[in-house]
């Protein structure tokens, strides 16, 4: 496992060095490479598919600007999350600015006026009961993530969704290790009790 | 510890990240705690589920839209180049296509303009040796030589110098040559010497008009090769060898001639040999060679001969502009007591009579003036010139067409 993320470390080290040297198409690998971690970093943050869609194209575009900037002091993989991390967080903070501004809006199914998730009626088809019961459930984790302050919520998304060791996270958070955990614990018991509220039995 | 307590580290005591002690404190807590028991299976449940999220596909054409952005990036930075520079490509053209407009244009005015320029100009070009040296000539005393052997030597060269007009048929100078070069060259016994004074000449009538002289040159050498007992190596560029007179052997006086041919100081010595050669020339009754020294006073229409002999010999287009213009100059020589009186009275002539000065100047004490004057009125200048001095030169050409202008060179002087 440590050796495959060695060999995609040194992978992405060389496609990095073509695209300094200005090959377009090596980028190009390196979206493919990454844009799928990089798509669900963003999902998780703004709670959104198109807005991580939108994020997804700004993070990469933005990287692409600052790829001749990249030392490697860190690795790729960390450097491009940061950039979806900060990206993702400056736009919750526009949509929270736009929340106020726009008393209601029908496009933003996830959060209600108070910032609570709203409950989606539950679909009467019997045989898709279960997927849709699933699906429920994960729409309510992440309305319970997206309840979260960004602090808490880039934590629990890198460590319990995205599987980053906490060394990389503090790392790309630029924050202490132990203050990374402490908010990922805290994180995670908010959602537990955000779930507990909204389903009540987990 | 309090229930409160233990929850708060339930995350950690999952993560098995706590010191054995509190963890075994925990364990010693949950076991009868119930309330507890149920926030770790939450927990445990909470963090299972949200780390069960499934990984969401983006969607497919994200790569593309990605990279259709990026490239656009690294497009966009072209074109912000090119919008930097666009223009250079375009205007450097732009700009090169109006330069040579202008330069076009500018051609054409002047084109326009300059046979005005010339008809000013060419007299003055063609007059200026002479006349300098008309100025001089009272003022240089003749005794910086052997007056006599000088001046006669010169009167040679001139004997041959004038020659050259003549010599449009290529034979007819040669033989002339001949038949009058010997004399001088007799005379001082010293044939070479008056080869150098050939060459001496020569120079200064380049002045006069370069390239047209040159075939007269030619003649001269020739002449003086022959009467150098034609043991001379015949020269193969006329112009080359009047101004450099190097393949002749020549005695130390020849030398110390030649340096002062080139010299401006030289030029006087020769104008004083001119007037002589003039008073030889005549004596000779050899009108053609008397044209070589339109400033010894002769006429104007032996010069406008002169010209035309000129012309007829010349190839060279230009040359034959030059003489054309000179063929329209009447070049007359004012002595009077005060120079600053004079200077308006000859201009308020020329204005009264309908002239145009082309050009005035005023150098060591004497005016040099330029004008266009319609040639029937040149008669009424002559006679107004002649009251405010000594006028010389100024032969009417009364073969001049009527309404024609004439070119006229005045050249005041103060008495002295």
């Amino acid at each position: 496992m440590k050796k495959e993320k060695q060999i995609a470390k040194d992978e992405d080290e060389e496609l990095v060095s073509l695209c300094q040297k200005g090959e377009v198409d090596a980028f190009e690998a390196l979206v493919r490479r990454h844009q799928k971690r990089m798509f669900n970093i963003a999902f998780r943050m703004l709670g959104d598919y198109d807005e991580a869609t939108s994020l997804v194209q700004d993070a990469f575009l933005s990287a692409y600007r600052g790829i001749k900037g990249f030392r490697g002091e860190s690795a790729f993989s960390t450097w491009l999350c940061r950039i979806a991390i900060n990206l993702s967080k400056n736009r919750l903070q526009q949509l929270k600015a736009q929340l106020r501004h726009e008393a209601f809006s029908l496009d933003d199914p996830l959060l209600s006026d108070n910032g609570q998730i709203k409950i989606d009626p539950a679909s009467g088809d019997p045989s898709a009961l279960e997927v849709l019961e699933k699906k429920n459930i994960q729409q309510k984790v992440q309305g319970c993530i997206n309840t979260l302050d960004p602090e808490f919520k880039e934590v629990l998304i890198l460590r319990d969704i995205q599987g980053f060791p906490y060394e990389e996270i503090s790392e790309m958070l630029r924050i202490p290790e132990g203050t990374v955990k402490s908010r990922l614990f805290r994180a995670r018991a908010s959602v537990k009790d955000c779930l507990k509220k909204f389903i009540g039995d987990l | 510890m309090e229930c409160q307590q233990i929850q708060e580290r339930l995350s950690a005591y999952l993560e098995g990240s706590l010191p054995p002690a509190e963890k075994a404190l925990i364990e010693q807590h949950l076991k009868p705690c119930q309330r507890c028991q149920e926030a770790l299976a939450d927990l445990r449940k909470t963090i299972e589920v949200v780390q069960g999220l499934p990984e969401v596909e983006p969607p497919a054409w994200l790569t593309q839209r990605v990279m259709a952005r990026v490239r656009s990036e690294a497009a966009p930075r072209k074109t912000i180049w090119e919008r930097l520079f666009y223009p250079i490509p375009v205007k450097l053209p732009l700009e090169a296509a109006g330069v040579i407009a202008i330069a076009v244009v500018t051609i054409y005015v002047f084109k326009g303009i300059q046979p005005e320029m010339h008809l000013g100009k060419a007299p003055l070009e063609g007059m200026r040796g002479p006349t300098i040296s008309e100025v001089k000539r009272p003022a240089v005393p003749p005794s910086s030589m052997p007056e006599g052997k000088t001046q006669e030597k010169e009167k040679a060269i001139w004997g041959k110098g004038i020659e050259p007009k003549p010599t449009q048929p290529p034979e007819q100078p040669m033989s002339q040559g001949r038949k009058e070069a010997p004399a001088p060259a007799l005379r001082y016994d010293q044939v070479s010497p008056s080869a150098g004074e050939g060459k001496r000449a020569e120079p200064r009538r380049e002045v006069l008009s370069d390239k047209e002289e040159a075939g007269s040159g030619f003649d001269l050498t020739k002449a003086r090769d022959e009467l150098k007992s034609g043991a001379r190596p015949a020269a193969p560029q006329p112009e080359a060898l009047a101004k450099k007179p190097t393949g002749q052997p020549a005695t130390q006086g020849q030398q110390g001639a030649q340096a002062q041919a080139q010299a401006p100081v030289p030029a006087e010595r020769e104008n004083r040999a001119m007037s002589s050669v003039g008073a030889i020339v005549k004596d000779e009754s050899r009108p053609e060679s008397l044209s070589a020294a339109p400033r010894g006073g002769e006429t104007h229409e032996e010069r406008v001969k002169e010209k035309s002999d000129r012309q007829a010999l010349s190839a060279a287009p230009a040359a034959k502009a030059l003489a054309e213009k000179r063929q329209a100059a009447i070049h007359l020589t004012l002595t009077v007591k005060d120079l600053d009186a004079a200077r308006p009275e000859i201009e308020k002539a020329l204005s009264q009579l309908g002239g145009r000065i082309i050009k005035m100047e005023t150098i060591e004490g004497k005016i040099v003036l330029s004008a266009e004057l319609s040639s029937n009125q040149v008669r009424k200048l002559l006679d107004r010139l002649r009251d405010l001095g000594e006028l010389k030169g100024g032969t009417v050409d009364s073969a001049a067409e009527e309404g024609a202008t004439e070119m006229i060179r005045i050249e005041a002087l103060r008495a002295q």
